[in-house]
């Protein structure tokens, strides 16, 4: 009798196994936090988008919808925006989300008192967060900025958690499970979220593979069935047999020039550099022709805000670089480095492509190899470098993407300086009318590319891989996996 | 007799094959080494490129050519910073005993808890990154082997007959440690060296890695390696190459360094 | 028992001096961890709460010597990184790099000192020249080569083993096993080699000597004399390679570990060091350290035990 118990209780364990959908992704690093306030790593949000949502949410067209907030209204000066919050919204520990809970969290971004914000935008922005009754809450601005909508992605957490790192709770399709440092992120189907028509799987493991080919050899042995972010050559050998989909990623890969330094701050010299350097030719070696050029700091898929054509502005021409190398003073071209972080092949690839391409023109440029790290203190805050390749992560507002070259932002390692540039900025966000907005941030596209501040190369292709019975896939113009659509046939 | 020069023959008629390939690659490589070429990337070996192309559409041949001279540059001077030092610290320490060898053994076994990578970034951040300083970290960390290795035999012939009649004749320390021990210690030392050499060559390749060592796009076998095990599928020549090449030279070493203590035990 | 005190305070003076110098490069390299951490997207109110949370504006001795009080009651500190115990976080990964050693360390003593023997006992002759050639081959191979291709032909295409999986023991021993097998026979392989070739030269070393020749002219047959009178010397350099190997997996094999993606202490190390995370780094070399440290002195002990004209000192 015990026998056939001891079996029964195995043959259930091992259905349960079965008939638990999961999907394991392969990703490439660990989270940098679980509190989603404290997060700033877009690889996190990768995964945690899932777990967090905010009054709003990002939709896959790059929209903000409601989320927690069941609708919202702006008032028509754009500084007070009303939200009326969903009915029945629960937390994953089962309890229901109150005004107290949001007023918490708006106010753990903003900072209160003694305490300061963890975001600067609403520091900056944010005059008063007030509850109107129990289902209403009013944001008052003290400046006009019409890119803040986009701000209240931010997630809305329990007031009463103790410890939001160690136990993460929140409000979306899926909740947190375990994190395991350096191996994976574990989360599972929330039964009582407010859309009962999502999650469609059981549960999803974010496995922690930094090795590309690591991660390519998983995949193909079935023990992965999602693989987001695959280079050209991984693409190139899936090809066939897997479902493949690829997008623009609304990344933006750039040649950063330090303007502060010579011959740099010679605008005939950075012409002659944009002049020489072929993209067509880049994104065929290195990306296996994954990829969509570029001419300034905005990729296509920004569709509403991108400047179209500018990616033609400077036609490889090796004889007219020339000649404006010799009007500069350096007919001779001159010699240069360029610095490059060793843990981005791709960039490494890229820079050694430009190296060949300089030649032809007299530029003689050599590779620097630093660490990450180093990168991020010596060229990034420190600003001290000639050349470097960097790749910024699409956002969803066109201002957080043109931000960082405006006279007063504190990373502005370009060392670009034009206050002609900040006035259109800042004024676009002042504008409420949308095709103002988009032609005054488009305008400020054109100055950069008419600058020559750096050379914009491409936004490369987000390409995934999926197992051949998943399907479901959104593509984001955001640095996110949506988990909660997919599905095993 | 014969058979004992087998090893000798062997790992001269590599290194030599090696070493003619570096001298020509001063001169002639059949391409530029870093000509790219955008129609014939991944190629297979053929007449025009022997040994394929890689991603870039470089001719791995010329790669492999102008490789060899870091290869040589790498694990000589490497295993020859790391093998005087370590050689002489270890003589020491294992001879004279005492306070000096738990000294030195002290500072040995330091070195070698230090983890190498660490040690390698911290000097490469401090003196600059580049082919000279990955070269001296990387002797640097190999001198704890010799040490130990030749310490350990120090330690061990001091006790024979042979020491002990030296000194009641009136022999000089220094002479019998060098002139007398140091023959017979000779061999695990030599084969520590040819370990060193192939430890330098992969250090070099582990280094890549990180960023330090030879910066692109000059080519080493070890980055080499690196670079195409992403594309092992499309193009298996770019990792073969290289891969046969590294164990190819350090295959040459061990044997030379066999063939020399052969000849040296012979000579006893 | 004085000398044992000595050894004693010579491994911990050791184990400090690394401690130290670990510290004080930390100072030195350029890099900072609270933008490491965050990265290129981070916000400057996500910086400056990191930043004042971690404290790293005190000054130097003070921080150190502060860790070094937290050693006494086992508190390695928190990682900077990961926002957890360190001694949680090197925990987590040592069965790993342990049951790695093990099976490692197994197949090289198992396979390579008898081969090794084997091959010095028939010199000359065709068993012993080939196994020594093999055995030059092994040594020469780069052993992250030789992880990747045996984990393409037999994670990949063969699928007796799967590739970047790890199970812990506790989970499923049998699956455990199987994927630490390949790394480990990537990590022996070579040192399978070289400790053949050790053996085989420091045996065919001892038989050229008088004493040797001595025996045989009493009559003592092969076995006799080689097991009897020339291990006992022969094997002193071997158990020296052999203890160096044994730190050197100990310590965290980081190449194999990454092309495996096992989650060892290899890995964690060179993760640690790229975000500059130095209670984590500093964590971590003390356990490789005192793996090292603590390793030479059984070496030591061994010597005694052999070869007992050799005094401890």
């Amino acid at each position: 009798m015990r026998r056939i118990l001891s079996l029964l209780i195995i043959f259930l364990a091992a259905l349960s196994v079965f008939s638990t959908e999961r999907i394991v992704v392969a990703v490439m690093q660990d989270p940098d936090f679980l509190d989603p306030h404290r997060a700033a790593a877009s690889g996190t949000y990768e995964m945690m988008f899932n777990v967090f949502e905010g009054l709003l949410k990002p939709d896959s067209k790059g929209n903000v919808i409601p989320a927690i907030a069941e609708s919202y209204s702006i008032s028509p000066d754009g500084l007070v925006y009303t939200f009326k919050l969903r009915e029945g919204v629960k937390f994953h520990n089962g309890k229901e989300v109150t005004m107290n809970d949001v007023l918490y969290s708006l106010n753990r971004l903003k900072g209160s008192g003694e305490v300061r914000g963890l975001s600067s935008d609403f520091e900056k922005f944010v005059s008063k967060i007030e509850a109107i009754g129990d289902r209403t809450v009013e944001i008052t601005l003290n400046t006009l900025n019409t890119d803040f909508l986009d701000k209240f992605i931010n997630a809305i957490i329990p007031a009463d958690n103790p410890d939001h790192e160690r136990n993460p709770i929140g409000t979306g399709p899926f909740k947190f499970v375990a994190y395991q440092p350096g191996q994976r992120v574990v989360i599972a189907k929330f039964n009582e979220y407010w859309n009962p028509d999502l999650p469609l799987v059981d549960e999803v493991e974010f496995r922690i593979i930094p090795d590309n080919q690591a991660a390519l050899m998983s995949f193909m042995a079935g023990e992965v069935q999602m693989l987001p972010r695959l280079d050209a050559i991984q693409a190139d050998i899936l090809m066939g047999k897997y479902n493949l989909i690829s997008a623009e990623q609304n990344m933006v890969q750039l040649m950063a020039i330090n303007l502060a330094r010579e011959p740099f701050d010679d605008l005939k010299v950075r012409k002659a550099i944009n002049l020489a350097i072929d993209k067509e030719e880049i994104i065929e070696i290195v990306a296996n022709g994954y990829g969509t050029a570029l001419g300034s700091n905005m990729s296509p898929i920004m569709e509403r805000y991108y400047q179209e054509g500018l990616e033609d502005y400077y036609k490889t021409d090796v004889v007219a670089a020339k000649s404006l190398l010799a009007q500069a003073g350096y007919p001779e071209g001159f010699k240069t480095k360029i610095t490059v972080p060793s843990n981005y092949q791709f960039h490494v690839d890229t820079a050694q492509v430009i190296v060949e391409q300089l030649k032809k023109v007299g530029i003689t440029a050599e590779i620097e190899l630093i660490e990450w790290s180093i990168w991020l203190d010596r060229v990034y805050t420190g600003r001290d470098y000639e050349m470097t390749i960097v790749g910024l992560t699409g956002k969803l507002s066109a201002y957080d993407i043109l931000k960082r070259y405006l006279s007063d932002y504190p990373r502005n390692f370009y060392n670009y300086f034009n206050p002609r540039y900040d006035e259109l900025v800042n004024s676009a966000i002042k504008q409420t009318d949308i095709d103002k907005k988009a032609a005054l941030f488009k305008q400020a596209q054109v100055l950069l590319t008419e600058e020559a501040v750096a050379v914009y190369i491409m936004d490369p292709n987000f390409i995934v891989a999926l197992a051949p019975n998943l399907f479901g896939y959104n593509v984001y113009p955001l640095y996110v996996q949506d988990m909660s659509t997919l599905y095993y046939k | 007799m014969k058979r004992k020069r087998v090893s000798l023959y062997i790992g001269i008629s590599i290194i030599a094959s090696l070493l003619a390939m570096m001298l020509v690659s001063l001169f002639y490589t059949p391409y530029p080494v870093t000509e790219m070429n955008r129609n014939e990337r991944f190629a297979p070996p053929s007449a025009k490129h022997p040994l394929g192309t890689d991603n870039f559409g470089r001719d791995v041949l010329s790669r492999i050519m102008k490789g060899s001279q870091t290869a040589f540059l790498v694990g000589l001077i490497a295993v020859s910073v790391g093998g005087i030092f370590g050689v002489i610290i270890g003589a020491i320490a294992g001879y004279f005993g005492g306070i000096l060898d738990e000294f030195i053994m002290r500072l040995m076994d330091a070195m070698m808890a230090f983890p190498g990578i660490l040690f390698a970034l911290m000097f490469v951040s401090i003196f600059g990154v580049g082919i000279r300083n990955t070269i001296i970290a990387i002797g640097i960390m190999s001198i704890p082997s010799f040490a130990r290795i030749t310490r350990s035999g120090f330690i061990q012939h001091k006790e024979f007959e042979y020491v002990k009649n030296a000194r009641v004749k009136g022999v000089s320390n220094l002479r019998i440690m060098f002139s007398h021990i140091f023959p017979n210690v000779l061999s695990p030392i030599i084969v520590a060296a040819s370990m060193g050499f192939s430890s330098a060559v992969l250090s070099e390749a582990a280094l890549s890695y990180l960023g330090l060592g030879i910066q692109p796009p000059d080519p080493s076998w070890g980055r080499m390696l690196n670079e195409s095990q992403s594309f092992i599928a499309l193009s298996p020549w770019y990792t073969i190459a290289p891969g046969i090449f590294i164990t190819l030279i350090v295959l040459g070493f061990n044997f030379l360094g066999d063939g020399i203590a052969d000849l040296q035990d012979r000579q006893q | 028992m004085y000398i044992y005190l000595r050894k004693l305070f010579a491994m911990l003076a050791t184990v400090f001096l690394v401690s130290m110098i670990t510290f004080i490069t930390f100072e030195i390299i350029p890099g900072d961890p609270v933008l490491a951490r965050l990265g290129v997207d981070a916000d400057e109110a996500q910086i400056r709460a990191l930043s004042e949370e971690l404290g790293l504006d005190e000054p130097l001795s003070k921080r150190f010597f502060g860790w070094i009080t937290g050693l006494f009651t086992g508190d390695l500190g928190q990682s900077i990184r990961y926002s957890r115990p360190v001694s949680e976080l090197i925990l987590d990964r040592l069965p790993v790099t342990l049951s790695l050693a093990l099976i490692s360390m197994a197949l090289i003593v198992i396979i390579g000192v008898p081969l090794g023997i084997l091959s010095a006992r028939y010199g000359d002759r065709l068993p012993g020249i080939s196994i020594s050639i093999v055995s030059q081959i092994g040594m020469a191979v780069p052993s992250f080569w030789t992880g990747i291709i045996l984990m393409y032909i037999f994670g990949l295409t063969l699928r007796w083993v799967s590739p970047g999986g790890y199970t812990p023991w506790s989970v499923d021993p049998v699956e455990a096993f199987k994927s630490l097998l390949l790394p480990a026979v990537a990590i022996a392989l070579p040192s399978i080699a070289t400790v053949t070739r050790y053996t085989r030269n420091t045996v065919m070393e001892q038989m050229k000597n008088n004493y040797v020749r001595l025996a045989f002219s009493k009559g003592l047959k092969m076995n006799a004399v080689l097991f009897r009178h020339v291990l006992k010397n022969a094997l002193i350099p071997v158990i020296t390679v052999l203890g160096m190997i044994t730190a050197n997996i100990l310590g965290g094999s980081i190449v194999i570990e990454q092309v495996f993606t096992l989650p060892g202490v290899g890995r964690l190390l060179i993760n640690a060091i790229s975000v500059r995370d130095l209670p984590l780094v500093q964590g971590m070399v003390l356990y490789i350290s005192l793996v090292i440290v603590v390793t030479n002195f059984l070496i030591d002990i061994v010597y005694t035990l052999i070869d007992p004209r050799i005094k401890l000192r």
